[in-house]
């Protein structure tokens, strides 16, 4: 009984704690900087109930530390969270208008399900009991009629993937998806390949960054930016090559106009000139690479000369950069970019990109890049389990699907093996359901889709909304009625990432990290509720609730935590920590320091007094040798458009994410309509001025704007902003306002990602 | 001992982000269709070796020292603080818009729930009371603000300004603005 | 680059509308109209029973009055006015003008009263009697009062808009005394036009064709302040010239300078006297009459311009 009794008072009194801790971080942090301003003195200024949570932003996917005020429990104001350095306490303007979201009269926050046909807006508001019946009803149809894996989920990266392939996996379905193959799936790949996972960028340190297009001032990523600009004002060259100018272009000490879609051949040139002109690290590429000889001779054909007319970068050019980056090497950056598909040869592209690294030597020193230390490589560089890891509550095996996956990923000799299983080719549902993949078991018949937005985010977007049509359930997640929960059968509302308590995320960066996930800022507005419990939930309609082991996310968490009350209690209080101290494995100090710390860890350092890398680096790909005979890098020409056209290319800015917030009412008065980029000349030529309405058009599709005359654009090149023209007429704001690009990219997918291309060819007629 | 705050903006860190104005819309609760602050993206412009370039103009009340706006209110309801923030006091505003036209920098416009004129006050009643820095400087991702108390030598700002190359807009008009302008010198510039 | 930093409505409104034009047209009209009611008072052996003075101590008050309840409306806070009366300040033209105005506005009443003083022995307006009586008496004193602030006020409307130095083609010293200038030869001619009108039987004709030349003289004497004007912007700096230059070739503004106050105001009222001096003997008054509102018109024109232009271009 006493036994009995002290364990549960013991239980008790950790989750009352736990609710007294959560929400009210207002003594966190700086209190070890004796005198300093703490949040209680701002508290204590505020009339009224006042609340400052530390929290994780979602306006985007980079997940940015905030902290959010709420008071009388409206919610007020979003900062940064001030005990974040990588961030400094900042927020772009996205994060900023994250309370705006949550209160605004066009976001769904009851279920709906469709009365019309999919795409003509009628809607019944239903309960969720409802809405979950519906759904496992039509989910148990089509698994007793096709099979379990002819419904793909597609989830929003992190927490939303995980409750929702989770129950996918459940139900019986291996089809998983991501946005990754609309954009940073490639680059990914190549950092599995070549590196075995994607290294990370030290800016700040760096003397020499060459960019390709890789657009941190206005795609922000609030780190980059701030590190970029650090490098930038301590003397760093940077070195844009892009085919229009960003901001972050305009940034850079030289700007070169770069044509579109053919990266590869200037990549290619300049690595040649690094391996034929010796440029390249010696002694690193013997200690730590594989395959150099086979790399070399691959690329022997490409030289700067032979590539220059392609990438339309003269051949001294190419050279200098590489001998300048060299020279600056290992505190030299050749960035990997971040959004894919410049070209279908983007796999290629992406490793030469990586393998440059390599190839001078900049991994694992200052301002070069480095191995993200997750708490299992940092023990194992220890030599013990000091770190903790995060567990995931124990739940039933998976059925085993009968089929493989329609993208074949865990096949032998799959062209995407590269691809994680949660990242999946998600491309190619559109193509399953419409029964375009060769020899395919299956049909995908049924597509649930969470916090996703595949109609403005896939190319050939037409193709796409074709295909929701044939299929049997259409299921969405999201906060809004997007331009994907347009088409869709069921739209569930999830509840704003300031509404919701999520389970704690572990990663790592020089040393590993530990993250809230996000803490609930003000109770959900309407009816909408969370992933967790939606999934958990229709689980348990669906008779799964077997694999949904936990009371609700509190009780999640302690058991991703187990016993460690220190790791809970600081991830309540601030949002966020980490462990150890950050480590460097090729600089001296670095090494010292934490050996010191660790000294367990002695025997792993070096005669030279760092610390080996923990893998060979293949500059040559027995895996893709195998299924593609891509080991090497291959270069095969391609042209984008005809003679008689422009080329059309996009990219981001600053106050707008993708797919997701153009309808945001203060984002979208920034900017409602994005006017589309031409070079004065070709302008001229076409005797266009500033706001004339023009088409833009090819075989696959028209799409009308209005004319920006600007010198910063290549003469024979289109641009214009990502995220426009949405189709759903539920988002009045956005809807119809500007080029919805993806109606206008080619269908093809790229070898060995399936990633589409940002890049067309396009005529121009004015209206 | 009063303070004399002021700001800087700095060009070559400023991205155009427009985290400010959004902070400043969230934190003062600025009706949608007229703006404290905006940051003006200009350019493309060239530079003498070809390059391009953008400028980066913070578009807002620069908060002179000699403000004419205060000058031509014939209520007294625009004023200068103790701390060198022009503000207004919007009981005793009229509504003759003096204000609003007087101003060389373009930096009031009528509220439209008020009907009065309205402006950046550097967060004065918003966050400075509460001892925060201005919503626009708390939030600017790239650290392209600085606010402070120049009348404190230790105070960042007032080290920065003894550092860089700065200007006021118009200065040429004895204003005496408290936002000072680091230009830009990226583009063209060769390292 | 993409305007992606909102709307920027709120950097082109307009805070100043007709209403002020109209005010700043029908100060300067009062004003004029009581300075050249009391000179001609002064100079003319009739004294107040003259047509012409009997017309300005009439629109003197009247035009104030209206011109001030336009004040007023235009106010985005109407209902505050009276603060206007109770917080000054020195340094703002506006505060000045309102404590100008609050003496000169009782000067008009006063000037009204006393030039028809014998209006108010009986009637139902006898309750006026004393105040009319004592400012008959105090007639000079008021005289001498009406003068000064008359001048006061016609210049004050120019330097309202000559104080602000963000705009370059108000900005000007040239302002104040324009707007004095054409005030009075709009004043001028408001009297000669009331005066043939309402009290043609007190009208000495030689009187009126003298006023009506002074009025020339001050048509030039505008001609040569425009010219100034715009040739001192010219030579202000690369600011103000392009100014300048916008301002006399853009937007229908343009055409109401060239058009309305320049040519139907100044150049041809100067060219018809020329043209026709001699089917002016014919028939005098109408043609006097004519002209004195051709040269209203372009007053008026002139004040439009100047608020809206000043405002627009800058």
């Amino acid at each position: 009984m006493n036994g009995h009794g002290s364990s549960l008072s013991k239980h008790w009194s950790r989750r009352k704690f736990l609710k007294m801790t959560s929400g009210t971080a207002l003594t966190a942090g700086m209190m070890n900087v004796p005198g300093l301003l703490r949040a209680d003195d701002i508290k204590s200024k505020y009339s009224g109930n006042v609340t400052m949570t530390p929290s994780v932003c979602e306006m985007c996917t980079s997940a940015c530390p905030i902290e959010a005020r709420v008071q009388d429990g409206k919610g007020e104001f979003i900062r940064g969270n001030p005990l974040d350095k990588g961030r400094g306490g900042k927020v772009c303007a996205r994060g900023g208008a994250g309370f705006n979201q949550l209160y605004d009269p066009q976001r769904l926050v009851r279920p709906i399900i469709r009365v019309g046909e999919r795409g003509e807006g009628k809607w019944r508001e239903v309960s969720w009991d409802e809405a979950y019946t519906f759904i496992a009803q039509k989910l148990e149809d089509i698994k007793q009629k096709y099979s379990a894996q002819s419904v793909a989920f597609t989830c929003r990266s992190g927490w939303t993937k995980n409750w929702f392939h989770h129950l996918a996996q459940a139900y019986g379905s291996n089809n998983l998806f991501g946005h990754e193959a609309t954009c940073p799936l490639a680059y990914e790949m190549a950092g599995v390949d070549v590196f075995g996972s994607v290294p990370s960028r030290d800016y700040s340190k760096s003397k020499y960054i060459i960019n390709m297009g890789h657009n941190i001032l206005e795609g922000i990523v609030i780190s980059y930016a701030r590190q970029y600009l650090e490098a930038i004002s301590n003397g760093a060259k940077v070195v844009c090559l892009e085919p229009r100018l960003s901001i972050t272009a305009a940034k850079a000490s030289e700007w070169h106009k770069i044509k579109p879609g053919q990266d590869l051949a200037f990549v290619l040139g300049f690595m040649n000139t690094l391996i034929f002109e010796n440029l390249y690290d010696k002694d690193f590429v013997e200690k730590y690479c594989e395959g150099f000889e086979e790399l070399k001779a691959s690329v022997s054909a490409y030289t700067p000369e032979a590539m220059a007319k392609d990438c339309d970068i003269d051949a001294e050019t190419i050279k200098r950069l590489a001998r300048e980056f060299a020279k600056a090497a290992p505190k030299a950056i050749f960035d990997y970019g971040h959004r894919c598909g410049y070209t279908l040869q983007e796999l290629e592209l992406r490793r030469a990109m990586m393998m440059i690294n390599a190839l001078v030597g900049n991994i694992e020193k200052d301002g070069g890049m480095y191995l993200n230390k997750s708490a299992s490589l940092y023990n194992s560089i220890i030599g013990e389990p000091k770190a903790p890891t995060l567990k995931k509550p124990a739940s039933p095996p998976y059925p085993k699907p009968a089929f493989p996956r329609i993208d074949k990923i865990g096949e032998e000799g799959c062209e995407y093996y590269l691809a994680g299983k949660g990242a999946g080719i998600g491309t190619l549902v559109a193509p399953s359901a419409l029964g375009e993949l060769p020899d395919q078991p299956y049909k995908i018949r049924g597509w649930f889709i969470a916090r996703n937005n595949p109609v403005m985010t896939q190319i050939n977007t037409q193709k796409v909304i074709d295909a929701m049509k044939a299929m049997e359930l259409v299921v969405v997640v999201d906060i809004q009625i997007s331009d994907t929960a347009w088409f869709a059968d069921v739209v569930l509302p999830d509840t704003t990432y300031l509404e919701r308590d999520e389970e704690f995320t572990a990663g790592g960066g020089k040393n590993p990290t530990y993250s809230v996930g996000r803490q609930k800022v003000v109770e959900p507005v309407g009816e909408s509720k969370p992933c967790w419990l939606i999934a958990k939930e229709l689980g348990e309609k669906m008779g799964l609730g077997a694999y949904f082991p936990y009371k609700d996310i509190e009780d999640y968490r302690m058991q991703q935590v187990g016993d460690n009350i220190e790791l809970i209690v600081d991830l309540k209080k601030k949002g966020q920590t980490s462990f150890g101290v950050p480590l460097m494995m090729r600089e001296k100090n670095s090494v010292r320091a934490f050996v010191e710390k660790y000294p367990t860890a002695k025997d792993k350092v070096n005669s030279e007094g760092l610390m080996d890398l923990p893998k060979k680096i293949r500059l040559f790909s027995k895996g893709l040798e195998e299924v593609s005979k891509t080991g090497g890098l291959v270069y095969k020409p391609d042209t984008i458009k005809a003679d008689d056209e422009l080329y059309y290319i996009n990219g981001k800015i600053a106050v707008r994410t993708n797919g997701h917030n153009g309808n945001n009412e203060w984002l979208n008065h920034l900017i409602g309509d994005a006017h589309i980029w031409i070079h004065p000349h070709t302008a001229e030529k076409m005797k266009l001025k500033n706001g004339d309405k023009i088409e833009i058009y090819n075989r696959y599709s028209t799409q009308r704007g209005k004319v920006l005359v600007t010198q910063g654009v290549r003469e024979d090149t289109l641009f214009s902003y990502f995220g426009f023209g949405t189709i759903s007429k539920a988002l009045k704001r956005a809807c119809g306002k500007g080029v919805n690009s993806n109606f206008l990219m080619p269908p093809q997918l790229g070898q060995n990602t399936g990633m589409g291309l940002n890049v067309v060819g396009v005529k121009v007629r004015k209206v | 001992m009063a303070k004399k705050y002021a700001m800087i903006h700095d060009n070559n860190l400023c991205i155009g982000c427009q985290a400010c104005s959004i902070a400043c819309r969230a934190e003062n609760k600025i009706p949608n269709e007229v703006y404290r602050i905006q940051v003006w993206i200009q350019g493309p412009n060239q530079h003498a070796d070809g390059s391009l370039n953008y400028d980066f103009h913070r578009q807002s009340c620069v908060h002179c020292e000699n403000p004419p706006c205060v000058k031509v209110c014939p209520t007294k309801a625009s004023y200068i603080n103790q701390d060198g923030i022009v503000l207004i006091d919007k009981k005793k505003c009229v509504g003759c818009l003096y204000c609003v036209e007087a101003c060389p920098y373009k930096a009031r416009y009528v509220d439209p729930v008020t009907q009065a004129p309205d402006k950046c006050t550097f967060c004065y009643e918003s966050r400075l009371s509460r001892g925060e820095q201005p919503a626009c400087v708390t939030v600017c991702p790239t650290d392209a603000l600085i606010f402070g108390d120049l009348n404190n030598p230790s105070d960042k700002i007032s080290q920065v300004i003894s550092r860089k190359i700065t200007y006021q807009q118009k200065e040429h008009l004895g204003t005496r603005p408290k936002m000072f302008i680091v230009p830009n010198t990226q583009g063209g510039k060769i390292r | 680059m993409n305007q992606l930093w909102g709307s920027m409505d709120q950097y082109h409104q307009i805070a100043w509308h007709w209403e002020i034009a109209v005010y700043l047209f029908l100060a300067g009209l009062s004003a004029g109209a009581a300075i050249s009611a009391v000179v001609v008072k002064k100079i003319s052996h009739h004294s107040e029973s003259n047509g012409l003075v009997k017309a300005g101590a009439v629109i003197a008050p009247i035009a104030i009055a209206a011109g001030l309840l336009l004040l007023i409306f235009d106010l985005t806070r109407p209902l505050n006015f009276w603060r206007l009366l109770v917080h000054y300040n020195f340094t703002s033209v506006m505060s000045v003008g309102v404590l100008a105005l609050f003496i000169y506005f009782p000067l008009t009443l006063l000037l009204f009263a006393a030039t028809f003083h014998e209006k108010f022995s009986s009637g139902m307006f006898a309750c006026f009697k004393p105040i009319a009586g004592l400012a008959k008496s105090l007639g000079k004193v008021i005289d001498a009062l009406v003068l000064l602030f008359g001048v006061i006020i016609g210049a004050y409307t120019g330097f309202l808009l000559s104080a602000m130095n963000s705009h370059s083609l108000l900005n000007t010293p040239v302002l104040p005394i324009l707007f004095l200038a054409s005030g009075l030869s709009s004043g001028i001619c408001a009297n000669i036009i009331v005066g043939m009108v309402w009290f043609h039987q007190d009208l000495n004709i030689n009187e009126v064709a003298s006023l009506d030349h002074t009025d020339k003289i001050i048509i030039y004497i505008e001609l040569l302040l425009l010219f100034a004007l715009f040739v001192g912007m010219f030579y202000q700096g690369q600011e103000a010239a392009a100014t300048a230059a916008q301002a006399l070739t853009h937007s229908a503004w343009a055409g109401v300078f060239w058009i309305g106050a320049v040519g139907v105001g100044l150049l041809l009222p100067l060219v018809l006297n020329f043209a026709f001096s001699s089917s002016f003997k014919s028939s005098p008054s109408k043609f006097i009459m004519f002209n004195a509102t051709l040269v209203i018109l372009g007053v008026l024109s002139l004040r439009f311009y100047i608020l809206y232009a000043g405002q627009m271009f800058s």
